[in-house]
């Protein structure tokens, strides 16, 4: 027999699971500091693309004065201040990665609680509903 | 104002039934609108001009994710500008994968704001995308826009330098390109846009948050003034080239269209229909929920005078009868 509470409560978490659900099951799946750990991986990725973009772009508009001064100037010394440079950049970028993506992970960790004790919801009306059916069946 | 309500509530419910129609086709004009709009302002290569091309990528726009759109703007941008010049589409190309990389990772879903930022100054009414987005956004909505703002600049600097690169010798390509990223990194116009933006996002939102009586006017009036005095001090430091008249004439514009998005958008609880399928033990269910439409048509007070005409000596009876209406329509 159809039971209308059941199904407006399935159709609730339907939507949800196809809408918001989605992207939250996905977090859901792993353990926070596995998840926090590859985004902030794929966090030290881009910036160290950026980096060499936008490193790309200022050696190529000075491109004549490099080339001039690239056999006079210290290597070493460039390379260390090149390398600060690109530490601390990556540093701050991937830290404030850290902050937005813990932010997300316990955010979808509460919604999915929320998923999660509508399932037990579910569960209880089947139960309610094939308890009320036993005496039937027994009949 | 009540009339408004239920003109509002009826529209709801119409993007309610219809939703499955409306989103795409909104989706298809508004890839339309974006294509043409750049072939316009860019339009080198002639492929691309072509309408056909044009309604083909706005039709496959309706009914694939958003993201698409974008990327088929970005795409069609860096094109018509390769077909200019290799080193505008460069540097060009590196903003965008810059701008991808560091921000639009953590927010896809702002991506849109770089499409409508730029589409809204070009149609003299600049304001209007902070106003959203520090009505409906977070402070980090200020990026969104500032990225947008940026998209403008470059774009707009490269048309209006057209004849400038166009003299510059092939051979010449680094002078060419360095011309460019000067439009980028020394561009003044585009710094004190970014900032005012950026400004108006955050007072807008700053204000709508606050508990005050009618907070959402206030924020929008005191963002299109921050906005409007942000621009105004930077041409006067920096001597920037913003031509201030169409901006004047443009902030109410972009005043009462961010007032009547809010009205009709930002203010309701946007319901659609939704489609799902699930199944039990027992059944499979195709579930189609519609949102339900609920009219509050305003009470009618009616009230009768009727004279008895049989008595000897003329009585008044008055008769009052109050009827509330409050129907409930699927």
């Amino acid at each position: 027999m159809l039971n209308e509470e059941r199904i407006r409560l399935m159709t609730k978490m339907a939507a949800y699971e196809e809408n918001e659900g989605k992207r939250n099951m996905a977090i859901g799946h792993y353990f926070r500091s596995d998840y926090i750990s590859l985004q902030m991986m794929k966090s030290v990725i881009s910036a160290t693309l950026t980096f060499a973009i936008v490193l790309g772009i200022l050696i190529f508009y000075d491109f004549e004065a490099v080339m001039k001064e690239v056999y006079q100037i210290d290597l070493m010394e460039t390379g260390r201040k090149l390398l600060l440079i690109y530490v601390i950049f990556t540093g701050i970028y991937t830290l404030i990665s850290y902050l937005v993506y813990s932010y997300r992970y316990s955010r979808a960790k509460k919604s999915l609680k929320k998923y999660y004790s509508h399932l037990q919801t579910l569960s209880d009306l089947y139960e309610d509903d094939s308890r009320r059916q036993e005496p039937f069946l027994r009949g | 104002m009540t009339n408004l309500l239920v003109w509002k509530e009826y529209l709801k419910g119409i993007y309610g039934k219809y939703e499955i129609y409306i989103t795409p086709a909104a989706k298809f004009l508004l890839a339309l609108i974006t294509l043409l709009q750049i072939n316009r302002s860019l339009g080198y290569m002639s492929r691309l001009n072509s309408l056909m091309v044009v309604l083909v990528v706005a039709l496959l726009s309706s009914f694939l994710p958003m993201n698409f759109m974008i990327l088929t703007a970005a795409l069609f941008i860096v094109l018509h500008l390769y077909a200019f010049s290799l080193e505008c589409a460069v540097v060009v190309l590196a903003l965008f994968l810059v701008m991808f990389l560091l921000y639009f990772r953590f927010s896809p879903k702002d991506t849109v704001m770089v499409l409508l930022t730029p589409m809204c100054c070009s149609m003299h009414i600049p304001f209007l995308m902070p106003l959203a987005a520090g009505l409906t956004g977070t402070p980090a909505s200020a990026v969104s826009v500032g990225c947008g703002a940026v998209v403008y600049s470059i774009l707009r600097y490269l048309s209006d330098n057209t004849s400038t690169l166009n003299s510059i010798d092939e051979e010449n390509a680094i002078q060419k390109y360095r011309y460019v990223v000067d439009g980028l990194l020394n561009n003044k116009t585009m710094l004190v846009m970014v900032g005012a933006f950026a400004a108006t996002v955050l007072v807008v939102y700053l204000i709508r948050r606050l508990s005050l009586n009618h907070a959402w006017t206030i924020a929008m009036v005191a963002g299109t003034l921050v906005a409007m005095a942000a621009l105004l001090v930077g041409d006067l430091i920096w001597d920037t080239n913003i031509s201030i008249i169409p901006i004047l004439i443009g902030a109410p514009f972009s005043l009462a269209l961010a007032k009547l998005l809010q009205f009709f958008v930002f203010n309701v609880d946007y319901s659609r229909t939704e489609y799902v399928q699930f199944e039990d033990d027992e059944y499979y269910y195709y579930v189609k929920a519609v949102p339900k439409l609920t009219v509050a048509k305003p009470s009618k007070t009616v009230k009768k005078i009727t004279a008895q005409k049989r008595n000897a000596t003329p009585r008044m009876t008055g008769s009052m009868v109050k009827k509330s209406n409050k129907s409930g329509m699927k």
